[in-house]
């Protein structure tokens, strides 16, 4: 994929070791602008290390982070907190156990991060956390707390809290490997509106079906690199690495 | 004298006592619960060095008896050439004491937190210092009540030991008493009905923050 524009993201030869277990071996990836970008693999891959590393929740060994053209750091793990959230900032993240602050309504969820960091005035945070929570079909919560409301309703909060402070991309970290089967559907769909609304999105998911139908590209990762990467339906119909043709087969035998 | 004279005569004196046992339990706590927040955070957070040093000064405190600790001070301090009036150095020691034990209580309810939210807080760009006290202390105090107010009870029934290094609380107010009346039973009958007093004052103040705490973040039973 040639583009002309700076790509959104871009990782180079990223690494990551915790201890003896290597997460990271060298990974290259690069996201446009309003790009999906699905990231499957086995668990313990390292797919979701990937995206902790691209936000510095856990800062790589060694590899370089731009964000929109942006580099983070100087390649090493060592970041002033001072820029990482500044950073961060730019980086929404939803996470597989939706991480709501459980003491705050809803509402406070969505308006603590751009008032505290953005200084957005609190009015305006709160028009703008009714429209994200009306985008994601959950304005009716505004004044619940997160232990009043189902999973997908509390994964649709939390993207609507990363949505919140106007990030230039979206990571998606298994967020809806923690749901009941019957929740997924609403929050996939939440996520399918963001693409098609323009949202650059790294997403890590084993929800095929979604991998193949909303991402630009699909990734397989295997053991802490990118072994595979191309079209959904190339990568999902027609694999040529011996090891992504193993893991579709063990998800379809299912 | 009829035991109902002797209970007047020294009635002012248990009185006192029982002021300054208050005064004794509300300093301590005062001066001790900040010191014992930050000794906790700073274990919490990991910093290099801090960690350690304070680690090690928890320790020391929480292995010495109270009262060895209360001698040092009140005997050690004037051979450095420091003179602690005994009220000053009751509360000294016992300060120490209750910022070594607080500190812990207050650093095993931080861990208790789920420490997915401080990477929530970290992804949105929040800081540190807003991430603890937006985030994290909420979270912490409706656990941290009990052990918290049970501490402070302990502490209140701890400041008996000042009679030693010659504070006339109530406990030694009572045991001078005695010692002239030879009344044991009502003075240090009447000694122990304060100390419940204020016990109890403590344990309803826990009841109330709880209940607090519970309305504030409408909290189901069992969080």
């Amino acid at each position: 994929m040639s583009s002309p524009l700076t790509p959104m993201v871009e990782v180079t030869n990223l690494h990551k070791a915790y201890g003896p277990i290597v997460a990271l071996a060298g990974v290259d990836l690069s996201v446009q602008p309003g790009e999906v970008v699905s990231v499957i693999g086995g668990s313990g891959s390292g797919k979701s290390t990937l995206l902790r590393c691209i936000n510095y929740l856990d800062p790589p060994d060694q590899g370089v982070v731009l964000i929109n053209g942006n580099r983070i750091g100087d390649g090493g793990p060592h970041v002033p907190e001072r820029i990482l959230r500044k950073h961060r900032a730019e980086i929404g993240m939803v996470f597989q156990s939706f991480n709501l602050f459980p003491h705050m309504t809803v509402l406070q969820n969505v308006i603590e991060a751009p008032c505290a960091v953005r200084g957005t005035p609190k009015k305006e945070a709160i028009e703008l956390a009714y429209d994200l929570l009306a985008s994601v079909g959950v304005r009716d919560k505004a004044e619940s707390f997160p232990s009043e409301l189902s999973g997908g309703q509390q994964q649709r909060v939390a993207i609507a809290r990363a949505l919140a402070m106007k990030p230039q991309v979206m990571l998606f970290d298994e967020p809806t490997s923690a749901l009941d089967p019957e929740l997924v559907g609403e929050v996939l769909n939440a996520m399918k509106q963001l693409a098609r609304e323009g949202m650059t999105m790294l997403v890590v998911t084993h929800e095929m079906d979604f991998a193949e139908e909303v991402s630009n590209r699909v990734a397989f990762f295997s053991e802490g690199k990118i072994v595979e990467v191309g079209a959904p339906k190339e990568v999902l119909r027609n694999p040529q690495h011996p090891r992504l043709q193993a893991f579709l087969s063990r998800l379809n035998s299912h | 004298m009829s035991k109902l004279d002797t209970l007047l005569t020294y009635a002012p004196d248990l009185w006192q006592g029982f002021f300054l046992t208050i005064w004794l339990t509300i300093l301590t706590l005062v001066i001790s619960l900040p010191f014992a927040l930050a000794v906790a955070l700073v274990r919490d957070a990991k910093i290099p060095v801090a960690k350690t040093v304070l680690a090690v000064f928890v320790n020391i405190f929480r292995m010495l008896p109270a009262l060895l600790v209360l001698f040092f001070i009140f005997y050690g301090a004037p051979s450095l050439g420091i003179r602690l009036s005994p009220v000053t150095a009751a509360v000294i020691g016992m300060t120490v004491m209750a910022v070594a034990y607080m500190s812990e209580d207050i650093r095993g309810t931080l861990q208790s937190v789920d420490q997915r939210q401080y990477a929530a807080s970290k992804a949105l760009g929040l800081s540190y210092a807003h991430t603890i006290r937006r985030i994290i202390l909420p979270q912490a105090i409706p656990v941290l009540i009990p052990p918290l107010m049970t501490r402070a009870i302990i502490v209140m029934k701890g400041t008996s030991i000042a009679s030693f290094v010659s504070v006339a609380e109530l406990t030694a107010q009572a045991s001078r008493a005695t010692s002239i009346s030879f009344e044991p039973f009502i003075f240090l009958g009447l000694a122990g009905v304060g100390y419940l007093l204020i016990a109890g004052l403590l344990a309803i103040l826990q009841f109330a923050a709880e209940r607090h705490v519970r309305r504030r973040y409408r909290l189901k039973a069992g969080y």
